[in-house]
């Protein structure tokens, strides 16, 4: 790597992106690839379209200076998850982008972004039904024998306490 | 065109999110949780051994609940569900038992058969957490349900007892085949009345099942000499080498040397120790044998019975201020009417090395022994958050009738303590918000104008606990007293 000090990601389609290696320091990819092979020119990220990863570098950049102690376990209960007014770009994103860059912040490791669209993952399937969680979020379908099952479940319910 | 896939590890964490509940409540209520058990199979593979982590069996009596749970059970051994790969019955990996409020009329008898028939779908080892909570009267029935538990704890990790009402025979039976994992331990033994005016008032109601006395009353049998009951012999716990918290509450036979053994086999797998209403187990030896076995320990609670008289209780400040020297990571203590916490022991604590890690100390019902007085440095409290000494304020209760404490205690706390997010020292707020709802909801859980006038001591007892105001702002007040005393000097 010429510059030690920047760091030149590439999306699946070959878009590159360069930036100060400083603002991808919570993400344990990266950090583990300039360990073991931070001599190269740019590291790949496969599965990251250039829409995602640019908006996964915004959130690292406006996050670069904080000074709480990195995440090491996104779903840390002693840390309780507190919302950033800087992070309400992701609040407002369409479902489906949401999702891409749930995919895309587990893919870099970044345990602060996981834990972000995750809790705003979770604040939209709250309260819906099934049928309209698998509209937002169109999901493999569940197999005929599910159904099934599922169904019994619910002539569970008609009898009486147990409804579905 | 379906979306790409999230990792089963990414759709854990978002489901861990929403609240936990039993299975049934799950089920029942159709959660959020439960919901997502029917979007996909992927979601669903990782939703449903959340939805089924744990079931919360009630003895409960009402025939609307019985058919619930007969359905239930049908529910979970259903052949479907088998055949799916999905075996409910196999995710369960807590189970607790209770008895909805104190009822007298409830027959156990007619919800164990179906308590037992769950139990034998589980397979041995698969649980992880055993909660029971023996109620007051049961019969024969729930000894089978007891009975039936046995094989499910070869691989407990946390067993909770609550048998408030002296079953004996039957709590020592789970408590010997407490396995060798186990890693929390919560022992809750027969209640005494003399510690609860309520237990007692229902002690005394009538019975409703009771036969209704004949006419013709027969002669009343021959008055059997009283056999007083074999107390419960737990010292199997004394025996398990891997526990971390132990907790302890009115087990009023244990003996200070069988604990003081326990300590040395749990040696530094200990982390948390409660003992509470443990009449025999407050003694300089206990604590000397938590010193030397129990380094690692982080949190410490002793709550000594009103009963137990300053005379009785076995423990010397020097033993408390030894205990502190020796377990480095104690974050918190809790005393309840210790009366060894001293001024000589709260010199030593504040000052020492050994109490750096300490965040949180909540001292209640404190002796008059305890003042302040002459403690002015606070530099071991660099890290303390949480302070609180209460003193009794009732007339006539020992302990006597002290609201403050030693002006300049205060102030050093208040100056010195730069991490404390809340302290209280006798009936003054040093540190923190005015009322307590804000410091653990927050501000906006306090609505303007729900403020209590009343600034007596009565709002403690009868008002809102969370909402009332006692003291006017510490910080404007001009303090009395000067704190007139010699330092406390260290132990040599």
């Amino acid at each position: 790597m010429s510059d030690p000090a920047n760091i030149t990601l590439v999306t699946m389609d070959g878009t590159t992106f360069t930036v100060p290696s400083a603002y991808l320091h919570r993400s344990k990819l990266v950090q583990d690839w300039l360990r073991s092979e931070g001599d190269k020119q740019a590291m790949e990220v496969k599965h990251v379209t250039p829409f995602v990863l640019q908006g996964v570098l915004n959130f690292c950049e406006i996050h670069a200076e904080d000074t709480s102690e990195p995440l090491a376990d996104p779903a840390d209960p002693t840390k309780p998850f507190e919302a950033d007014p800087r992070d309400d770009a992701f609040r407002g994103m369409p479902d489906d982008q949401l999702l891409q860059f749930t995919m895309a912040a587990d893919i870099l490791q970044i345990p602060e972004l996981v834990r972000l669209t995750a809790q705003e993952m979770a604040s939209r399937i709250d309260g819906k039904s099934p049928d309209q969680i698998r509209a937002m979020f169109n999901p493999d379908d569940l197999a005929e024998e599910d159904v099934d099952s599922d169904n019994e479940m619910g002539e569970v319910g008609e009898e009486g306490a147990i409804s579905k | 065109m379906p979306q790409p896939t999230l990792p089963p590890e990414i759709l854990h964490h978002i489901f861990s999110i929403f609240p936990t509940d039993d299975a049934q409540g799950h089920v029942n209520d159709c959660t959020p949780l439960f919901c997502c058990t029917a979007v996909s199979r992927d979601w669903r593979s990782v939703a449903l051994p959340m939805v089924w982590n744990q079931l919360h069996l009630l003895c409960n009596t009402d025939p609307t609940h019985l058919d619930a749970l007969k359905r239930f059970f049908r529910l979970m051994d259903s052949g479907a569900a088998l055949k799916n790969g999905f075996d409910y019955a196999g995710y369960i990996r807590k189970i607790t038992i209770s008895v909805t409020g104190f009822r007298r009329d409830l027959n156990i008898a007619m919800v164990m058969p179906t308590f037992v028939r769950i139990f034998g779908l589980l397979a041995p080892g698969q649980l992880n957490t055993l909660e029971v909570h023996i109620p007051e009267r049961y019969p024969a029935a729930f000894s089978q349900i007891l009975a039936a538990l046995v094989p499910l704890m070869t691989s407990l990790k946390s067993f909770y007892l609550e048998d408030s009402h002296g079953s004996l025979h039957d709590a020592d039976n789970l408590v010997r085949h407490l396995p060798l994992s186990l890693e929390e331990l919560d022992l809750t033994g027969e209640h005494s009345y003399d510690d609860d005016d309520d237990m007692f008032v229902f002690a005394q109601m009538p019975d409703p099942l009771a036969q209704p006395p004949l006419l013709a009353q027969p002669p009343p049998p021959a008055p059997t000499p009283a056999v007083a009951p074999k107390p419960p012999d737990h010292t199997h716990i004394f025996t398990l080498p891997n526990l971390r918290h132990v907790t302890l509450k009115n087990q009023t036979s244990l003996p200070a040397a069988s604990l003081a053994h326990g300590l040395q086999t749990w040696g530094a797998r200990l982390t948390c120790l409660s003992l509470i209403f443990c009449d025999k187990l407050y003694t300089d030896a206990v604590l000397r044998a938590l010193a030397s076995h129990c380094p690692r320990l982080t949190s410490l609670t002793l709550v000594i019975p009103d009963r137990t008289s300053v005379t009785h209780q076995l423990i010397t400040d020097r033993a408390l201020a030894d205990l502190l020297d020796a377990c480095h990571s104690l974050e918190s203590i809790n005393f309840c009417n210790v009366h060894a916490v001293s001024d000589r022991f709260l010199a030593r604590c504040a000052a020492g090395p050994a109490a750096r890690a300490l965040r949180s100390i909540d001292i209640q019902h404190a002796g008059p022994q305890l003042t302040g007085s002459s403690v002015v440095d606070v530099s071991g409290w660099a890290k303390l958050e949480e302070l609180s000494v209460s003193y009794r304020w009732m007339e006539g209760w020992e302990g006597g009738t002290r609201k403050e404490m030693d002006a300049r205690f205060v102030r050093a706390v208040r100056d010195g303590c730069k991490a404390m997010k809340l302290c209280w020292l006798g009936m003054e707020r040093v540190v923190g918000p005015r009322k307590m709802r804000e410091y653990w909801f927050g501000e906006d859980s306090c609505v303007d104008g729900e403020e209590s006038d009343d600034e007596s001591l009565s709002n403690w007892s009868d008002g809102d606990w969370w909402s009332c105001e006692l003291e006017g702002d510490a910080s404007d007040e001009e303090e009395e007293g000067d704190g007139d005393g010699d330092a406390v000097a260290y132990y040599g």
